[in-house]
């Protein structure tokens, strides 16, 4: 994937100098990539020698105080602007949204996947008491939020779902265990399929079949980040 | 042929033990471990893998998720190549790297496997990895050195509790010039949390060494146990004459190096229907079991 003819040891160069050329590179790899840059791929860009995290602390250092940052997203590294600045970019409209986030009744299925995962299409049904369409999947499946999982054992061997990296990086997320509220779902036993089901028919599931909004007083507040 | 045993009298009991004892039943099971693993017997592969398994499902269990052996089992197999098998698929992953001997443990497939187990690397975790390896190149006491892995994992990474115990069974192997790496410790400590709730184990008390002891005397013991048994069920399938399908003896060989097999992947050679007719036989014969319980998507193992 690295041509054999980057240099990456750069033994003809001062100490100094070769520090400051892998940060460069690190940087404008990170820059140019459109997604999270793997650790591994990184990695394959300095020396043998080289601290690659010590690397990333200094180039993170001189970041502070930018409008953005280079921070640790789905396992890689990724630019981000500041939350700060979102008002500002915001109202500026330039980043019209290209490819727009998903709405809130698409988002609350998705939190539904991240936490059952895997989960099929008829699964999810059951938890909100209404039938999920496939037209619902398939565009969280085209913003590459989830993908495929293991198939069920059931008749016809339906899909599972799992959410994917950009799901993670999309909501600054470092793990699955960032989820919000977590323990707290775990401590009250609703992280179970058969329990939300069995003890809370219709959660979610408001008489007219509409998808109830959640706030953020709820602590779960699935809004991206910062607009890409 | 026999399979080493451990002693009633190594085997700890429940309530509270003082660190003495826990220390030398620890050192009466792990030899009994060890001249396990120095024996050549039948179904290691199969044992190995059932280890993996069960330690991914406690550690699955641990972590608040719900799935449990049959439904991690249930994940891999019917994962499609190049689809993602979930976070309790990536757990078994995590684990059968672990007892993988081709895997060489060494800063890079660490942090690899904590990637691909979906845990950010960070640097706190390369310092966690490279403790490990230097505890397992030093002359640290075998447990204390696996205690020590864990324990540092655990203040430094508290979110991935797993990985500490991983790196415990990989340091303790290495301590102790093994063959290969055994899952010991997670199957030993973790506990599936209440009503479905997350279990962060204490790795900082006072007592966190005898406590390994216990552990590892305990899953020595439950290791050997289940070893008896998988090198039984091992001896009876290759003791089946007249086997005439053209894929029988990879089929075997299959069944003895994995927890289970799926019917539908057969080996090159042999169709579907052959594979679902020599997996009836076998089963006829007592010498395989089907293990999901299922009428249709079976696995079938020893």
């Amino acid at each position: 994937m690295i041509p054999s003819s980057l240099d990456t040891e750069l033994d003809d160069l001062p100490p100094e100098a070769r520090w400051r050329e892998w940060m460069g590179r690190i940087e404008a790899v990170v820059f140019a990539s459109p997604k999270p840059v793997p650790r591994a791929v990184l990695a394959t860009l300095v020396g043998r020698a080289c601290n690659l995290d010590l690397l990333i602390a200094d180039i993170r250092a001189e970041l502070r105080g930018r409008p953005y940052d280079m921070v640790a997203v789905a396992g890689g590294y990724h630019h981000r602007t500041r939350q700060g600045f979102a008002a500002a970019i915001h109202a500026s409209g330039v980043v019209a949204s290209p490819r727009p986030g998903p709405s809130q009744a698409d988002a609350t299925v998705l939190m539904a996947i991240a936490y059952f995962q895997p989960i099929t299409r008829a699964e999810l049904g059951s938890i909100f008491g209404k039938d999920i369409s496939r037209d619902l999947i398939a565009r969280l499946k085209t913003a590459d939020l989830i993908g495929a999982g293991p198939r069920s054992p059931l008749p016809g061997a339906p899909y599972t779902y799992v959410t994917t990296d950009t799901f993670l990086s999309t909501w600054g997320f470092d793990s699955l265990q960032d989820l919000p509220d977590m323990e707290k779902l775990q401590e009250s036993g609703l992280l179970n399929k058969v329990n939300i089901h069995d003890r809370l028919p219709g959660l979610w599931g408001g008489e007219d079949g509409e998808l109830p909004e959640v706030d953020e007083a709820d602590g779960i507040d699935f809004e991206p980040l910062s607009p890409e | 042929m026999t399979v080493p045993r451990v002693p009633a009298w190594a085997r700890p009991r429940q309530g509270p033990v003082d660190a003495a004892d826990a220390a030398f039943v620890a050192g009466a099971a792990l030899a009994g471990l060890d001249s396990l693993l120095s024996a050549d017997l039948a179904g290691r592969g199969v044992w190995l893998d059932r280890l993996a398994l069960g330690a991914a499902a406690a550690a699955v269990g641990a972590g608040g998720r719900p799935e449990d052996a049959a439904a991690i089992r249930d994940a891999v197999h019917l994962t499609r190549p190049g689809d993602d098998p979930g976070p309790a698929g990536r757990a078994f992953a995590f684990w059968r790297r672990l007892v993988a001997p081709a895997t060489v443990l060494d800063e890079g497939t660490i942090l690899t496997a904590v990637a691909r187990l979906g845990l950010p690397c960070d640097p706190a975790m390369t310092e966690v990895a490279r403790a490990a390896l230097d505890l397992a190149g030093g002359d640290t006491p075998a447990v204390a050195a696996a205690a020590a892995i864990a324990a540092l994992c655990g203040r430094l990474r508290p979110d991935a509790g797993t990985v500490g115990l991983w790196l415990a069974d990989a340091v303790l192997a290495r301590r102790l010039g093994w063959p290969h790496r055994v899952p010991l410790m997670a199957g030993a400590l973790l506990r599936r949390g209440g009503s479905g709730g997350a279990r962060r184990l204490r790795t900082d008390g006072a007592d966190w060494v005898p406590t390994c002891h216990i552990a590892f005397a305990r899953a020595a013991a439950t290791a050997c146990d289940l070893a008896a048994d998988l090198t039984r069920r091992a001896a009876a399938l290759q003791a089946v004459q007249g086997l005439r399908a053209k894929g029988a003896p990879a089929v075997v060989a299959l069944l003895m190096a994995h927890d289970a097999v799926n019917p539908s992947a057969p080996p090159a050679g042999m169709t579907d229907r052959a594979m679902r007719r020599l997996f009836e036989r076998l089963v006829a014969l007592g010498v395989v079991r089907e293990l999901t319980g299922r009428s249709a998507f079976r696995l079938y193992g020893l």
